[in-house]
């Protein structure tokens, strides 16, 4: 048995692979037909310092077999496999199916941007599509804007992984998963279900393994075809500008760095053109609060705050709600409403082009007062047919009953309830009244000069300005409501520079009633909607 | 001329008090209801009586009622809305002398008062 022992092993050979993963036993021509058995490939192995539970017994049956058939042969076989670790897959995030679909479009979009571009068959005009009518690049953004409280995905943990065996039956250990620490940063919130939602409105970014919301979108370059109109919840910057007929609309501020050309913006809060804007009499700016601009050139705005122009307001529609601080630019042409005075560097041009300057208009509140002060004569007329009907009423019935004496009185508080809205009515407008003179103001400075065919409104007052007035000077009312210009320190008649015409284009100054009017509620409707 | 305002509200009664004093009017009392307002007659003795409609405890309707029962002369003067205009004819009926509809003007106030002193023939 010793004998036959030394003898197997001359004829048998164990090979390892490098990762001691697998072993392949061989087993060399045997014409002296040394009895091999599965027993003895088995003892063979253990003593190779091979760990059993490596041991594939169905093979070393077949390789026993094989041998022991065909003994002038040579055979081999794998014997032996071990165990490979199964390693931990990092911490991901899977998008919600809204977001999947949108992020398919954009990339969608993108590729037919590209081709677009490539082929020269981007849209000329608002109502084009592409050339297939399946991408509309005006509305269909390709930016990822959420809502607050958006649901954004889920996380899908980190797994740790399982430790593999080598044929050793040593150990070989795994790769646990990676956590993401920056996976999502404060503008993302996880809920204990480990969904990811919207913290804040805004841009969301998704580079890597890092998933942001930024409340500003930052537009590279131009706003054109590549970015389509921009609706943003918070503050957009434009790097560039913004081509014809594109919008951008944002929640906060709108900071355009270049050229705006015929396009609209509209901001809730201020918008900031460091260039200007060439609207070419299309172009819109709508703004919550304040506009600074280089220039502005054919554009219609609305500005509820104030208006500061470097440079030029060229044939611009314009009303202000605030002032208009622009000492330095050059108003020419157009129609400039300004609510709260201000500053202007010249008005009118060389060429007489006509510019009218509306000051100390508040258009939404006259607007009221001209509709209360046409009902009044209504009232009047009201009243006084009532008040006639009465009269002849009870001349004629000489001596009441006592029936007709309380319908006669009731008639009586029926003209009184058509009396109390006329004290209604004008209560309503001496507080819109006081609205206006609370919150509109009539002085104009204005730096170096007044060119002809300029006119100016101010309450109650049209000036019209037929010749140059060169110098610094100040267009203003006196306390008698009447305009004056002051000129180094010397106030003068309007009419010393200008023909003036009473008109009530923006309404005279409705003087405080004297009269307290009574009553317990305020909540008429003039009131109310002032 | 001795006044009583009835109004719950202490505004309308404090605007009522100027306006009259602006009328040379000072002999003034006041009562937040019509509970209140009977409870002063009897020392304060009222030649006129200003009657909010819409009162807590006692209203204005109810208060004219029960003041007629005893007295059917001193002048009462309705201080009312165009809400409830509905219950006019019986304000009528209860014995109330005029009205002035909220809101109004001290003109207006004065010429009420003027007029129905007149018709109640009370000298002022």
């Amino acid at each position: 048995m010793s004998n036959a022992n030394c003898d197997i092993d001359d004829l048998l050979k164990l090979s390892i692979d490098k990762q001691k993963l697998n072993a392949v036993l061989r087993i060399e021509p045997n014409p002296s037909n040394i009895p091999i058995t599965q027993d003895a490939l088995c003892a063979y192995l253990e003593g190779s310092d091979i760990h059993a539970q490596c041991i594939l017994n169905k093979e070393i049956d077949q390789l026993a077999e094989l041998a022991m058939a065909e003994p002038h042969h040579a055979h081999e076989m794998i014997v032996v496999k071990g165990k490979p670790p199964v390693e931990g897959i990092n911490a991901g995030f899977e998008f919600s199916d809204e977001l999947k679909a949108r992020i398919e479009n954009i990339a969608k979009r993108e590729e037919a941007y590209r081709k677009a571009e490539q082929e020269n068959t981007l849209p000329t005009d608002a109502d084009n599509e592409d050339n297939e009518k399946t991408i509309d690049f005006y509305n269909e953004s390709p930016f990822l804007i959420v809502s607050k409280g958006d649901l954004i995905g889920s996380i899908v943990e980190a797994s740790p992984g399982e430790d593999g065996i080598n044929v050793h039956g040593q150990a070989i250990p795994t790769k646990p998963g990676k956590d993401l620490p920056d996976l999502i940063d404060s503008s993302l919130k996880l809920d204990d279900q480990g969904n990811v939602h919207a913290r804040i409105a805004g841009h969301l970014t998704h580079a890597g393994m890092r998933i942001r919301i930024s409340p500003t979108l930052e537009v590279g370059s131009y706003v054109d075809f590549s970015t389509g109109n921009i609706d943003f919840p918070s503050e957009v910057i434009v790097n560039e500008g913004v081509r014809d007929r594109f919008c951008v609309k944002a929640g906060e501020n709108i900071e355009i760095r270049k050229l705006v050309e015929a396009s609209a913006l509209d901001s809730s809060q201020d918008i900031i053109l460091h260039n200007g804007m060439a609207g070419r009499d299309t172009g819109t700016i709508r703004t919550g609060r304040d506009l600074k601009a280089g220039y502005l050139e054919g554009v219609e705005a609305s500005i509820a705050g104030r208006c500061e122009v470097q440079k030029e307001i060229t044939n611009c529609k314009i009303m202000i709600a605030g002032t208009l601080e622009s000492p330095n630019a050059a108003l020419r042409g157009g129609e400039t409403c300004i609510s709260k005075g201000g500053t202007i560097g010249s008005i009118g041009s060389v060429q007489g082009v006509k510019t009218d300057v509306i000051v100390g208009w508040i258009p939404e509140i006259e607007k009221k007062i001209r509709l209360a002060q046409d009902l009044r004569p209504k009232i009047e007329a009201a009243i006084a047919k009532q008040t006639q009907e009465f009269e002849t009423l009870k001349k004629s019935l000489g001596k009441p009953s006592r029936e007709q004496e309380t319908e006669i009185e009731f008639m009586k508080f029926e003209i009184g309830i058509i009396e109390s809205k006329l004290v209604d009515l004008d209560s309503a407008i001496d507080r819109l009244g006081q609205i206006i003179r609370e919150h509109a103001a009539h002085k104009l400075n204005v730096k170096s000069m007044i060119f002809a065919k300029t006119i100016i409104w101010l309450p109650g007052f049209k000036i019209t300005f037929e010749n140059d007035v060169k110098g610094e000077l100040s267009l203003d009312l006196n306390k008698s409501g009447k305009p004056i210009v002051t000129r180094n320190g010397n106030s003068e008649p309007m009419n010393t520079i200008a023909r003036v015409i009473a008109d009530d284009r923006v309404l005279p100054i409705v003087p405080p009633k004297q009269d307290e009017f009574i009553s317990d509620d305020s909540n008429d409707e003039f009131t109310q909607a002032a | 001329m001795r006044i009583l305002l009835i109004d719950d509200s202490k505004t309308m009664r404090n605007i009522q008090k100027s306006v009259l004093k602006q009328l040379g009017y000072t002999d003034l009392e006041e009562a937040c209801d019509g509970q209140d307002a009977l409870s002063k007659i009897g020392a304060f003795k009222p030649e006129l009586c200003l009657v909010d409609w819409n009162m807590p405890t006692m209203d204005g309707l109810t208060f004219v009622k029960t003041f007629r029962q005893t007295d059917k002369t001193t002048p009462l003067i309705m201080v009312t809305t165009e809400a409830e205009k509905s219950r006019v004819i019986e304000a009528i009926k209860a014995g109330v002398n005029n009205y002035v509809v909220k809101p109004f003007t001290p003109d207006l106030l004065s010429e009420r008062i003027a007029e129905t002193l007149a018709k109640c023939g009370v000298n002022t």
